[in-house]
Protein backbone atom coordinates (compact mmCIF):
# COMPACT_ATOMS: atom_id res chain seq x y z
CA UNK A 1 0.00 0.00 0.00
CA UNK A 2 1.46 3.43 -1.04
CA UNK A 3 1.56 6.56 0.90
CA UNK A 4 -1.50 7.81 -1.42
CA UNK A 5 -3.64 4.90 -1.08
CA UNK A 6 -2.94 5.09 3.13
CA UNK A 7 -4.34 8.69 2.39
CA UNK A 8 -6.99 7.85 0.62
CA UNK A 9 -7.98 4.92 2.97
CA UNK A 10 -8.18 7.14 5.90
CA UNK A 11 -10.21 9.50 4.01
CA UNK A 12 -12.09 6.82 3.19
CA UNK A 13 -12.72 6.18 7.20
CA UNK A 14 -13.31 9.76 7.73
CA UNK A 15 -15.72 10.35 5.02
CA UNK A 16 -17.17 6.35 4.32
CA UNK A 17 -17.22 7.40 0.78
CA UNK A 18 -14.86 4.41 0.03
CA UNK A 19 -13.74 3.44 -3.33
CA UNK A 20 -14.77 7.13 -4.38
CA UNK A 21 -12.55 9.02 -2.21
CA UNK A 22 -11.60 11.52 -4.58
CA UNK A 23 -14.43 12.22 -6.72
CA UNK A 24 -17.15 12.02 -3.30
CA UNK A 25 -14.52 13.51 -1.05
CA UNK A 26 -15.69 17.24 -0.30
CA UNK A 27 -12.54 19.62 0.55
CA UNK A 28 -13.82 20.72 3.88
CA UNK A 29 -13.82 17.19 4.98
CA UNK A 30 -9.79 16.88 4.76
CA UNK A 31 -9.61 20.30 5.62
CA UNK A 32 -11.44 20.05 8.82
CA UNK A 33 -9.48 16.87 9.35
CA UNK A 34 -6.13 18.59 8.57
CA UNK A 35 -6.90 21.33 10.91
CA UNK A 36 -7.37 19.37 13.57
CA UNK A 37 -4.32 17.51 12.88
CA UNK A 38 -2.24 20.73 12.77
CA UNK A 39 -2.95 21.53 16.11
CA UNK A 40 -2.41 17.92 17.75
CA UNK A 41 0.81 17.88 16.37
CA UNK A 42 1.50 21.19 17.44
CA UNK A 43 0.46 20.76 21.01
CA UNK A 44 0.50 16.99 21.66
CA UNK A 45 3.88 17.40 22.22
CA UNK A 46 4.53 13.80 21.05
CA UNK A 47 6.40 15.34 17.45
CA UNK A 48 5.80 12.36 15.91
CA UNK A 49 6.32 12.27 12.08
CA UNK A 50 4.12 10.57 9.38
CA UNK A 51 5.84 7.48 9.00
CA UNK A 52 4.90 6.99 12.61
CA UNK A 53 1.48 7.56 12.66
CA UNK A 54 1.17 5.64 9.41
CA UNK A 55 2.71 2.52 11.30
CA UNK A 56 0.53 3.14 14.49
CA UNK A 57 -2.55 3.72 11.93
CA UNK A 58 -2.50 0.74 9.81
CA UNK A 59 0.11 -1.83 10.68
CA UNK A 60 -1.06 -5.64 10.27
CA UNK A 61 -3.56 -4.34 7.97
CA UNK A 62 -3.03 -6.84 4.79
CA UNK A 63 -5.97 -5.39 3.14
CA UNK A 64 -6.08 -2.87 0.77
CA UNK A 65 -9.73 -2.37 0.67
CA UNK A 66 -10.75 0.99 2.00
CA UNK A 67 -13.93 -0.95 4.19
CA UNK A 68 -11.67 -3.46 5.97
CA UNK A 69 -9.23 -0.58 6.63
CA UNK A 70 -12.09 1.44 8.05
CA UNK A 71 -13.16 -1.44 9.91
CA UNK A 72 -9.62 -1.57 11.15
CA UNK A 73 -9.28 1.76 12.42
CA UNK A 74 -12.77 2.10 14.17
CA UNK A 75 -11.63 -1.09 16.47
CA UNK A 76 -8.96 1.12 17.07
CA UNK A 77 -11.01 4.12 18.08
CA UNK A 78 -13.30 2.34 20.27
CA UNK A 79 -10.74 -0.15 21.89
CA UNK A 80 -8.87 3.61 22.39
CA UNK A 81 -12.21 5.09 24.03
CA UNK A 82 -12.82 2.03 26.12
CA UNK A 83 -9.15 2.11 27.83
CA UNK A 84 -8.68 5.70 28.21
CA UNK A 85 -6.24 6.07 25.36
CA UNK A 86 -7.27 9.47 24.43
CA UNK A 87 -6.21 13.05 23.85
CA UNK A 88 -7.46 16.34 24.18
CA UNK A 89 -7.53 19.12 21.07
CA UNK A 90 -8.59 22.40 22.21
CA UNK A 91 -10.43 20.39 25.08
CA UNK A 92 -11.95 18.09 22.90
CA UNK A 93 -11.79 14.19 23.46
CA UNK A 94 -10.63 12.02 21.13
CA UNK A 95 -9.10 8.93 20.07
CA UNK A 96 -5.67 8.50 20.41
CA UNK A 97 -6.46 7.16 16.90
CA UNK A 98 -8.76 9.66 15.74
CA UNK A 99 -5.94 12.47 16.69
CA UNK A 100 -3.33 10.66 14.43
CA UNK A 101 -5.49 10.11 11.70
CA UNK A 102 -5.99 13.76 11.33
CA UNK A 103 -2.82 13.74 12.60
CA UNK A 104 -1.46 12.17 9.38
CA UNK A 105 -4.00 13.43 7.16
CA UNK A 106 -2.21 16.87 8.13
CA UNK A 107 1.21 15.54 7.62
CA UNK A 108 0.81 13.61 4.41
CA UNK B 1 -53.54 25.80 64.41
CA UNK B 2 -51.11 28.45 63.61
CA UNK B 3 -50.45 31.53 65.86
CA UNK B 4 -47.87 34.43 65.91
CA UNK B 5 -44.79 34.72 68.83
CA UNK B 6 -46.26 38.08 69.47
CA UNK B 7 -49.39 36.45 70.75
CA UNK B 8 -47.65 34.47 73.70
CA UNK B 9 -46.91 36.06 76.83
CA UNK B 10 -43.20 37.75 77.62
CA UNK B 11 -41.86 34.89 80.18
CA UNK B 12 -44.41 32.22 79.08
CA UNK B 13 -43.64 28.49 79.31
CA UNK B 14 -44.76 26.58 76.44
CA UNK B 15 -45.42 22.40 77.02
CA UNK B 16 -44.96 20.33 74.66
CA UNK B 17 -44.47 16.74 73.16
CA UNK B 18 -42.81 17.17 70.50
CA UNK B 19 -40.93 20.44 69.56
CA UNK B 20 -39.83 20.99 66.01
CA UNK B 21 -37.65 23.87 64.79
CA UNK B 22 -37.48 24.81 61.39
CA UNK B 23 -40.95 24.56 59.00
CA UNK B 24 -38.88 23.90 55.72
CA UNK B 25 -39.12 20.29 54.66
CA UNK B 26 -38.03 18.68 57.24
CA UNK B 27 -39.77 20.50 59.41
CA UNK B 28 -43.33 19.99 57.75
CA UNK B 29 -42.56 16.26 56.71
CA UNK B 30 -41.72 15.36 60.70
CA UNK B 31 -44.86 17.19 62.11
CA UNK B 32 -47.52 16.03 59.35
CA UNK B 33 -46.11 12.01 60.19
CA UNK B 34 -45.71 13.22 64.45
CA UNK B 35 -49.70 14.19 64.14
CA UNK B 36 -50.77 11.17 64.46
CA UNK B 37 -49.49 10.19 68.17
CA UNK B 38 -48.49 13.68 69.32
CA UNK B 39 -48.83 17.25 70.07
CA UNK B 40 -46.49 19.24 68.01
CA UNK B 41 -45.22 22.74 68.45
CA UNK B 42 -43.75 23.46 65.11
CA UNK B 43 -41.54 26.80 65.90
CA UNK B 44 -40.88 29.06 62.61
CA UNK B 45 -38.80 32.09 62.55
CA UNK B 46 -40.57 33.89 59.99
CA UNK B 47 -43.60 34.66 58.89
CA UNK B 48 -45.76 33.67 55.63
CA UNK B 49 -43.71 35.35 53.57
CA UNK B 50 -39.69 36.24 53.17
CA UNK B 51 -39.06 39.76 55.26
CA UNK B 52 -35.33 41.39 55.27
CA UNK B 53 -35.15 41.98 58.84
CA UNK B 54 -35.95 37.72 59.33
CA UNK B 55 -33.68 36.95 56.54
CA UNK B 56 -30.79 38.74 57.73
CA UNK B 57 -30.90 36.64 60.60
CA UNK B 58 -28.54 34.32 58.14
CA UNK B 59 -26.32 36.90 57.92
CA UNK B 60 -22.41 35.48 57.50
CA UNK B 61 -19.23 35.68 56.39
CA UNK B 62 -16.21 33.53 54.19
CA UNK B 63 -13.28 32.15 55.52
CA UNK B 64 -12.70 29.34 52.61
CA UNK B 65 -13.59 29.57 49.28
CA UNK B 66 -16.03 31.94 48.03
CA UNK B 67 -19.75 30.46 48.44
CA UNK B 68 -23.31 32.04 47.87
CA UNK B 69 -24.28 34.91 50.44
CA UNK B 70 -25.78 32.86 53.69
CA UNK B 71 -28.64 35.31 53.59
CA UNK B 72 -29.74 34.78 49.89
CA UNK B 73 -29.29 30.80 49.35
CA UNK B 74 -31.66 29.85 52.15
CA UNK B 75 -35.06 31.28 53.31
CA UNK B 76 -36.67 31.80 56.50
CA UNK B 77 -40.14 31.37 56.79
CA UNK B 78 -42.97 29.62 56.63
CA UNK B 79 -41.91 26.47 54.15
CA UNK B 80 -38.18 26.85 54.55
CA UNK B 81 -35.70 26.22 51.80
CA UNK B 82 -38.53 24.97 49.68
CA UNK B 83 -39.24 28.59 48.85
CA UNK B 84 -36.56 28.53 46.48
CA UNK B 85 -36.21 24.94 45.99
CA UNK B 86 -35.70 24.22 42.28
CA UNK B 87 -38.14 20.66 43.20
CA UNK B 88 -35.00 18.20 41.62
CA UNK B 89 -35.24 15.03 43.06
CA UNK B 90 -33.72 11.88 43.10
CA UNK B 91 -32.72 9.02 45.34
CA UNK B 92 -29.29 8.51 46.89
CA UNK B 93 -28.41 4.90 45.21
CA UNK B 94 -27.63 1.59 47.40
CA UNK B 95 -23.93 2.40 46.69
CA UNK B 96 -23.98 6.03 48.47
CA UNK B 97 -24.92 4.32 52.08
CA UNK B 98 -21.74 2.00 51.88
CA UNK B 99 -18.63 3.07 53.20
CA UNK B 100 -15.87 3.37 50.24
CA UNK B 101 -12.38 2.72 50.81
CA UNK B 102 -11.17 5.87 48.69
CA UNK B 103 -13.27 8.43 50.65
CA UNK B 104 -12.24 8.30 53.85
CA UNK B 105 -15.06 8.95 56.28
CA UNK B 106 -17.61 7.63 53.94
CA UNK B 107 -20.69 5.55 54.57
CA UNK B 108 -24.09 5.74 56.56
CA UNK B 109 -25.25 3.65 59.32
CA UNK B 110 -28.27 3.18 57.38
CA UNK B 111 -28.73 1.19 53.85
CA UNK B 112 -30.79 1.98 51.13
CA UNK B 113 -33.16 -0.70 51.74
CA UNK B 114 -33.41 0.70 55.06
CA UNK B 115 -34.47 4.20 53.70
CA UNK B 116 -36.58 2.67 50.99
CA UNK B 117 -40.06 2.73 52.89
CA UNK B 118 -39.33 6.28 53.60
CA UNK B 119 -38.72 7.42 50.16
CA UNK B 120 -42.06 6.20 49.04
CA UNK B 121 -43.38 8.04 51.84
CA UNK B 122 -41.45 11.05 51.08
CA UNK B 123 -42.55 10.93 47.61
CA UNK B 124 -45.96 11.08 48.43
CA UNK B 125 -45.08 14.06 50.28
CA UNK B 126 -43.50 16.02 47.65
CA UNK B 127 -45.93 14.67 45.18
CA UNK B 128 -43.42 12.88 42.93
CA UNK B 129 -45.60 10.64 40.46
CA UNK B 130 -45.15 8.06 37.70
CA UNK B 131 -43.30 4.39 37.84
CA UNK B 132 -39.97 4.28 39.84
CA UNK B 133 -36.74 5.62 39.20
CA UNK B 134 -35.50 2.86 36.40
CA UNK B 135 -36.19 4.19 32.98
CA UNK B 136 -37.25 1.03 31.81
CA UNK B 137 -40.44 1.38 33.61
CA UNK B 138 -41.02 4.32 31.64
CA UNK B 139 -43.01 4.76 28.12
CA UNK B 140 -40.65 7.07 26.48
CA UNK B 141 -41.70 6.24 23.21
CA UNK B 142 -38.98 8.08 20.44
CA UNK B 143 -38.23 10.47 23.49
CA UNK B 144 -36.25 8.00 25.68
CA UNK B 145 -31.87 7.58 27.03
CA UNK B 146 -30.21 7.63 24.32
CA UNK B 147 -28.36 4.32 23.70
CA UNK B 148 -25.24 4.40 25.06
CA UNK B 149 -22.91 1.28 24.19
CA UNK B 150 -20.29 2.15 26.61
CA UNK B 151 -21.33 0.00 30.02
CA UNK B 152 -19.32 2.80 31.75
CA UNK B 153 -22.27 5.10 31.60
CA UNK B 154 -25.51 4.98 32.06
CA UNK B 155 -28.82 7.55 31.73
CA UNK B 156 -31.05 8.27 34.95
CA UNK B 157 -33.20 11.00 35.30
CA UNK B 158 -33.98 13.79 38.38
CA UNK B 159 -38.27 14.16 38.93
CA UNK B 160 -39.20 17.64 39.06
CA UNK B 161 -41.63 19.30 41.02
CA UNK B 162 -40.82 22.35 43.12
CA UNK B 163 -43.53 22.43 45.47
CA UNK B 164 -43.85 25.70 47.84
CA UNK B 165 -44.70 23.68 50.81
CA UNK B 166 -45.43 26.75 52.93
CA UNK B 167 -48.03 27.34 50.51
CA UNK B 168 -48.57 23.99 50.19
CA UNK B 169 -49.42 22.82 53.23
CA UNK B 170 -50.46 26.12 54.86
CA UNK B 171 -54.11 24.86 55.19
CA UNK B 172 -53.38 22.00 56.91
CA UNK B 173 -51.50 23.50 59.57
CA UNK B 174 -54.68 26.34 59.81
CA UNK B 175 -56.75 22.97 60.35
CA UNK B 176 -54.35 20.93 62.24
CA UNK B 177 -55.39 20.21 66.23
CA UNK B 178 -52.29 18.53 67.19
CA UNK B 179 -49.67 20.70 65.34
CA UNK B 180 -49.14 24.25 66.81
CA UNK B 181 -47.14 26.31 64.57
CA UNK B 182 -45.43 29.17 66.10
CA UNK B 183 -44.71 32.02 63.35
CA UNK B 184 -41.83 34.71 63.98
CA UNK B 185 -40.04 32.09 66.67
CA UNK B 186 -36.68 32.94 66.67
CA UNK B 187 -34.96 29.86 69.00
CA UNK B 188 -31.48 31.55 70.36
CA UNK B 189 -30.37 28.69 72.86
CA UNK B 190 -30.64 24.90 73.59
CA UNK B 191 -30.79 24.67 77.12
CA UNK B 192 -29.59 21.61 78.89
CA UNK B 193 -30.10 20.30 82.36
CA UNK B 194 -27.18 20.02 84.58
CA UNK B 195 -26.24 16.35 84.07
CA UNK B 196 -26.08 18.05 80.19
CA UNK B 197 -27.89 14.82 78.90
CA UNK B 198 -31.55 16.16 78.62
CA UNK B 199 -33.02 19.54 76.98
CA UNK B 200 -34.49 21.05 79.97
CA UNK B 201 -36.02 23.96 77.41
CA UNK B 202 -35.60 26.27 74.56
CA UNK B 203 -34.99 29.77 74.75
CA UNK B 204 -37.43 31.52 72.37
CA UNK B 205 -36.92 34.75 71.03
CA UNK B 206 -39.39 37.14 69.26
CA UNK B 207 -38.08 37.94 66.06
CA UNK B 208 -39.37 40.84 65.81
CA UNK B 209 -39.37 43.20 68.52
CA UNK B 210 -38.58 42.61 72.19
CA UNK B 211 -38.88 39.47 74.30
CA UNK B 212 -39.66 35.94 74.34
CA UNK B 213 -40.61 32.76 75.97
CA UNK B 214 -39.81 29.02 76.64
CA UNK B 215 -40.64 25.55 75.85
CA UNK B 216 -40.45 22.43 77.75
CA UNK B 217 -40.98 19.43 75.18
CA UNK B 218 -40.02 15.86 76.13
CA UNK B 219 -38.70 15.72 72.57
CA UNK B 220 -36.88 18.45 70.45
CA UNK B 221 -35.94 17.82 66.89
CA UNK B 222 -33.77 20.73 65.16
CA UNK B 223 -34.93 21.15 61.53
CA UNK B 224 -33.09 24.42 60.92
CA UNK B 225 -30.97 23.49 58.46
CA UNK B 226 -27.55 22.40 57.28
CA UNK B 227 -26.03 25.77 58.28
CA UNK B 228 -28.51 26.59 60.87
CA UNK B 229 -28.68 23.06 63.24
CA UNK B 230 -24.84 23.57 63.79
CA UNK B 231 -24.62 27.20 64.73
CA UNK B 232 -28.02 26.17 66.98
CA UNK B 233 -25.88 23.40 68.43
CA UNK B 234 -22.61 25.73 68.86
CA UNK B 235 -24.01 28.56 70.23
CA UNK B 236 -26.13 26.83 73.23
CA UNK B 237 -23.04 27.36 74.87
CA UNK B 238 -24.23 27.20 79.13
CA UNK B 239 -23.89 24.10 80.49
CA UNK B 240 -21.30 22.24 77.26
CA UNK B 241 -18.80 25.32 76.80
CA UNK B 242 -17.65 23.80 73.36
CA UNK B 243 -22.30 23.59 72.53
CA UNK B 244 -24.59 20.75 72.61
CA UNK B 245 -23.31 17.59 70.91
CA UNK B 246 -19.62 18.30 70.71
CA UNK B 247 -17.80 16.92 72.74
CA UNK B 248 -15.66 15.57 70.19
CA UNK B 249 -15.40 18.97 68.18
CA UNK B 250 -18.01 18.00 65.08
CA UNK B 251 -20.42 19.91 65.18
CA UNK B 252 -20.04 22.05 62.18
CA UNK B 253 -17.32 20.30 60.60
CA UNK B 254 -17.83 18.07 57.04
CA UNK B 255 -20.00 20.63 55.11
CA UNK B 256 -20.15 19.58 52.19
CA UNK B 257 -21.63 20.63 49.12
CA UNK B 258 -22.95 19.53 45.52
CA UNK B 259 -19.70 20.76 43.29
CA UNK B 260 -21.87 22.52 39.87
CA UNK B 261 -19.86 23.32 37.27
CA UNK B 262 -22.38 24.27 34.86
CA UNK B 263 -20.88 25.20 31.40
CA UNK B 264 -17.62 22.62 32.12
CA UNK B 265 -17.89 21.37 28.77
CA UNK B 266 -19.38 20.93 25.31
CA UNK B 267 -20.67 17.90 23.53
CA UNK B 268 -21.10 18.19 20.14
CA UNK B 269 -24.02 15.63 18.21
CA UNK B 270 -23.35 13.18 15.77
CA UNK B 271 -25.77 13.46 13.19
CA UNK B 272 -26.82 10.38 14.05
CA UNK B 273 -27.84 11.35 17.55
CA UNK B 274 -31.14 10.69 19.07
CA UNK B 275 -33.86 12.61 19.76
CA UNK B 276 -32.47 14.52 22.73
CA UNK B 277 -35.83 15.37 24.90
CA UNK B 278 -35.01 12.91 27.33
CA UNK B 279 -32.10 15.20 28.58
CA UNK B 280 -34.10 18.49 28.78
CA UNK B 281 -37.08 18.34 30.89
CA UNK B 282 -40.20 16.85 29.68
CA UNK B 283 -43.28 16.00 31.28
CA UNK B 284 -44.39 11.76 31.03
CA UNK B 285 -47.00 10.21 33.38
CA UNK B 286 -47.68 13.51 34.60
CA UNK B 287 -44.75 13.96 36.35
CA UNK B 288 -42.13 16.39 34.76
CA UNK B 289 -38.64 14.82 34.27
CA UNK B 290 -35.25 15.66 33.50
CA UNK B 291 -32.58 13.29 32.41
CA UNK B 292 -29.09 12.85 33.38
CA UNK B 293 -25.55 11.01 33.36
CA UNK B 294 -23.92 9.11 35.84
CA UNK B 295 -21.25 6.95 35.79
CA UNK B 296 -21.55 3.31 36.74
CA UNK B 297 -20.98 2.21 40.27
CA UNK B 298 -18.16 -0.31 38.98
CA UNK B 299 -16.74 2.47 37.15
CA UNK B 300 -16.80 4.70 40.10
CA UNK B 301 -15.26 2.07 42.50
CA UNK B 302 -12.27 0.54 40.12
CA UNK B 303 -11.40 4.52 39.29
CA UNK B 304 -11.63 5.47 42.65
CA UNK B 305 -14.17 8.05 41.84
CA UNK B 306 -16.84 10.24 44.47
CA UNK B 307 -20.26 10.39 42.82
CA UNK B 308 -21.62 12.86 40.12
CA UNK B 309 -24.84 13.46 37.98
CA UNK B 310 -24.47 15.52 34.83
CA UNK B 311 -26.86 17.05 32.49
CA UNK B 312 -27.27 19.08 29.77
CA UNK B 313 -27.78 22.70 29.03
CA UNK B 314 -27.85 25.06 26.28
CA UNK B 315 -24.61 25.91 24.45
CA UNK B 316 -22.47 28.10 22.55
CA UNK B 317 -20.36 26.33 19.48
CA UNK B 318 -16.45 27.30 20.18
CA UNK B 319 -13.63 27.58 17.27
CA UNK B 320 -12.82 23.84 17.32
CA UNK B 321 -16.70 22.90 16.56
CA UNK B 322 -16.64 23.48 13.25
CA UNK B 323 -14.23 21.11 12.03
CA UNK B 324 -15.32 18.71 14.49
CA UNK B 325 -18.41 18.73 12.65
CA UNK B 326 -17.76 17.77 9.35
CA UNK B 327 -15.11 14.83 10.99
CA UNK B 328 -17.57 13.14 13.09
CA UNK B 329 -20.74 13.34 10.98
CA UNK B 330 -18.37 10.45 9.27
CA UNK B 331 -16.34 8.75 12.15
CA UNK B 332 -19.29 8.20 13.93
CA UNK B 333 -22.07 6.92 11.36
CA UNK B 334 -20.21 6.01 8.22
CA UNK B 335 -22.88 7.41 5.35
CA UNK B 336 -24.64 9.37 7.29
CA UNK B 337 -24.82 13.27 5.85
CA UNK B 338 -23.26 16.03 7.52
CA UNK B 339 -25.43 17.25 10.28
CA UNK B 340 -26.89 20.43 9.33
CA UNK B 341 -28.05 21.75 12.27
CA UNK B 342 -26.08 19.45 14.75
CA UNK B 343 -26.47 19.73 18.73
CA UNK B 344 -24.32 21.81 20.84
CA UNK B 345 -24.66 21.26 24.35
CA UNK B 346 -23.00 22.67 27.94
CA UNK B 347 -22.70 20.22 30.42
CA UNK B 348 -23.69 20.55 33.56
CA UNK B 349 -22.27 18.51 36.70
CA UNK B 350 -23.55 18.26 40.17
CA UNK B 351 -20.96 16.79 42.08
CA UNK B 352 -19.86 14.87 45.44
CA UNK B 353 -17.96 16.22 47.94
CA UNK B 354 -15.64 14.24 49.78
CA UNK B 355 -16.38 14.78 53.46
CA UNK B 356 -13.60 16.51 55.28
CA UNK B 357 -12.98 17.67 58.15
CA UNK B 358 -11.53 20.91 57.34
CA UNK B 359 -14.60 21.91 55.32
CA UNK B 360 -16.69 23.72 58.30
CA UNK B 361 -19.50 25.85 60.10
CA UNK B 362 -17.88 28.28 63.08
CA UNK B 363 -19.68 30.56 64.72
CA UNK B 364 -18.03 34.39 63.86
CA UNK B 365 -17.40 37.49 66.51
CA UNK B 366 -20.17 38.90 65.32
CA UNK B 367 -23.68 38.38 66.38
CA UNK B 368 -27.10 39.14 65.01
CA UNK B 369 -29.57 41.92 65.92
CA UNK B 370 -30.76 39.07 68.96
CA UNK B 371 -27.87 38.45 70.25
CA UNK B 372 -26.83 35.07 68.41
CA UNK B 373 -23.39 34.91 67.11
CA UNK B 374 -23.25 34.59 63.29
CA UNK B 375 -21.51 31.89 61.50
CA UNK B 376 -18.44 32.12 59.24
CA UNK B 377 -18.17 29.23 56.49
CA UNK B 378 -14.91 27.75 55.77
CA UNK B 379 -15.55 26.23 52.31
CA UNK B 380 -13.12 24.12 51.58
CA UNK B 381 -12.58 21.72 48.57
CA UNK B 382 -9.71 18.86 48.24
CA UNK B 383 -7.28 18.00 45.72
CA UNK B 384 -9.89 14.13 45.76
CA UNK B 385 -13.17 16.03 44.67
CA UNK B 386 -10.96 17.85 41.71
CA UNK B 387 -9.77 14.80 40.19
CA UNK B 388 -12.52 12.84 40.46
CA UNK B 389 -14.65 15.82 38.12
CA UNK B 390 -11.98 16.01 36.11
CA UNK B 391 -12.30 12.23 35.56
CA UNK B 392 -15.57 11.89 35.74
CA UNK B 393 -15.76 14.47 32.39
CA UNK B 394 -13.27 12.39 30.23
CA UNK B 395 -14.91 9.12 31.29
CA UNK B 396 -18.27 10.66 30.41
CA UNK B 397 -16.46 12.00 27.08
CA UNK B 398 -15.13 8.72 26.15
CA UNK B 399 -18.14 6.84 26.41
CA UNK B 400 -20.30 9.25 24.12
CA UNK B 401 -17.68 9.08 21.77
CA UNK B 402 -17.13 5.38 22.17
CA UNK B 403 -21.31 5.15 21.87
CA UNK B 404 -21.22 7.14 18.34
CA UNK B 405 -23.36 10.03 20.35
CA UNK B 406 -20.96 12.87 19.43
CA UNK B 407 -17.73 14.39 20.59
CA UNK B 408 -16.89 16.65 24.14
CA UNK B 409 -14.64 19.23 25.29
CA UNK B 410 -13.98 19.14 28.57
CA UNK B 411 -12.25 22.28 30.56
CA UNK B 412 -11.83 20.31 34.08
CA UNK B 413 -8.36 18.65 33.12
CA UNK B 414 -6.62 16.81 36.09
CA UNK B 415 -4.12 19.00 38.20
CA UNK B 416 -6.12 22.02 37.51
CA UNK B 417 -7.55 24.36 40.04
CA UNK B 418 -11.40 24.41 40.35
CA UNK B 419 -12.67 26.85 37.84
CA UNK B 420 -13.70 30.40 39.40
CA UNK B 421 -17.00 29.80 38.91
CA UNK B 422 -17.27 26.68 40.62
CA UNK B 423 -20.37 27.00 43.61
CA UNK B 424 -22.47 25.07 45.26
CA UNK B 425 -25.66 23.82 44.52
CA UNK B 426 -27.43 25.59 47.81
CA UNK B 427 -27.34 21.59 49.68
CA UNK B 428 -26.21 22.21 53.05
CA UNK B 429 -24.77 18.79 53.86
CA UNK B 430 -22.75 17.18 57.04
CA UNK B 431 -22.23 19.87 59.87
CA UNK B 432 -23.91 16.62 62.64
CA UNK B 433 -22.91 13.73 60.66
CA UNK B 434 -24.53 10.48 61.26
CA UNK B 435 -22.70 8.00 62.86
CA UNK B 436 -22.95 5.06 65.61
CA UNK B 437 -19.49 5.98 67.05
CA UNK B 438 -20.21 9.33 68.90
CA UNK B 439 -16.28 10.15 68.27
CA UNK B 440 -17.07 10.52 64.73
CA UNK B 441 -20.51 11.37 64.27
CA UNK B 442 -22.84 14.12 66.16
CA UNK B 443 -26.47 12.46 65.87
CA UNK B 444 -26.75 8.56 65.65
CA UNK B 445 -28.40 6.39 62.88
CA UNK B 446 -31.86 7.46 64.69
CA UNK B 447 -30.61 10.61 64.27
CA UNK B 448 -30.44 11.40 68.06
CA UNK B 449 -27.68 13.48 69.31
CA UNK B 450 -24.95 11.88 70.77
CA UNK B 451 -25.08 11.58 74.60
CA UNK B 452 -28.63 14.01 74.78
CA UNK B 453 -31.34 11.84 75.31
CA UNK B 454 -34.24 14.27 74.19
CA UNK B 455 -32.47 15.78 71.23
CA UNK B 456 -32.80 14.90 67.53
CA UNK B 457 -31.85 16.87 64.38
CA UNK B 458 -33.51 16.18 60.89
CA UNK B 459 -31.88 17.61 57.73
CA UNK B 460 -29.16 17.22 55.41
CA UNK B 461 -26.95 18.56 58.03
CA UNK B 462 -27.12 14.67 59.28
CA UNK B 463 -25.66 13.11 55.88
CA UNK B 464 -22.42 11.80 56.22
CA UNK B 465 -21.57 11.26 52.63
CA UNK B 466 -23.41 13.36 49.84
CA UNK B 467 -24.12 11.22 46.95
CA UNK B 468 -24.58 13.37 44.05
CA UNK B 469 -28.63 13.03 44.35
CA UNK B 470 -30.64 16.57 45.34
CA UNK B 471 -30.54 16.37 48.92
CA UNK B 472 -34.60 17.18 49.35
CA UNK B 473 -35.90 13.86 48.87
CA UNK B 474 -33.86 11.93 51.45
CA UNK B 475 -34.68 14.68 53.57
CA UNK B 476 -38.22 14.11 53.61
CA UNK B 477 -37.08 10.38 53.97
CA UNK B 478 -35.13 10.71 57.08
CA UNK B 479 -37.93 12.95 58.72
CA UNK B 480 -40.29 10.65 58.67
CA UNK B 481 -38.37 7.83 59.37
CA UNK B 482 -37.42 9.92 62.67
CA UNK B 483 -41.32 10.38 63.05
CA UNK B 484 -41.75 7.01 63.64
CA UNK B 485 -39.09 6.20 65.49
CA UNK B 486 -40.65 8.94 68.24
CA UNK B 487 -43.93 7.62 67.75
CA UNK B 488 -42.24 3.81 68.47
CA UNK B 489 -40.08 5.35 71.55
CA UNK B 490 -43.31 6.98 73.00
Amino acid sequence: MNRRELLLLAAAFLLSCRAQVPALAPRQFLDAAREIGRLWLATSGRGEKESTLARDLFEGVEASAAAEVEAHLRQLHLADLAASRTTTVQGWVLSLTEARLYGYLASA
Amino acid sequence: MIGQAREIDDGATLDTDVCVIGSGPAGLALAQRLERQHDVLLLESGGFEGEEAVQSLYRGTMLGRPYHPLEVCRQRFLGGSSNCWGGLSRRLGAEDFVARSWVPQSGWPLSGADLEPWYAEAETFLDLRGPGWDPEQWSFGSKGPWPITDPRLRSTFLKVNPLRLGTTMRPWLEQSRRVRTVLGASVVDIRLDATATRVERLAVRRSHGEGGFAVRARRVVLACGGIENARLLLVSNTVQPLGVGNTHGLVGRYFMEHLNTDFEGLLLGSPNLPDGSFYLRQTVHDQQLWGCFELAADVREREGLLAAAMVLLPGQPDLLMEALRRTIADTDNPGAALAANPVIVSLGTASEQAPNPESRVVLSAERDRLGVPRVALDWRLTEQDQRSLARTHAIFAEAIAYSGLGRVKVTQLPGRPFPEHTHGGRHHLGTTRMHQDPRLGVVDANAKVHGVDNLFVAGSSVFPTGGAANPTLTIVALARRLAAHLAEAT
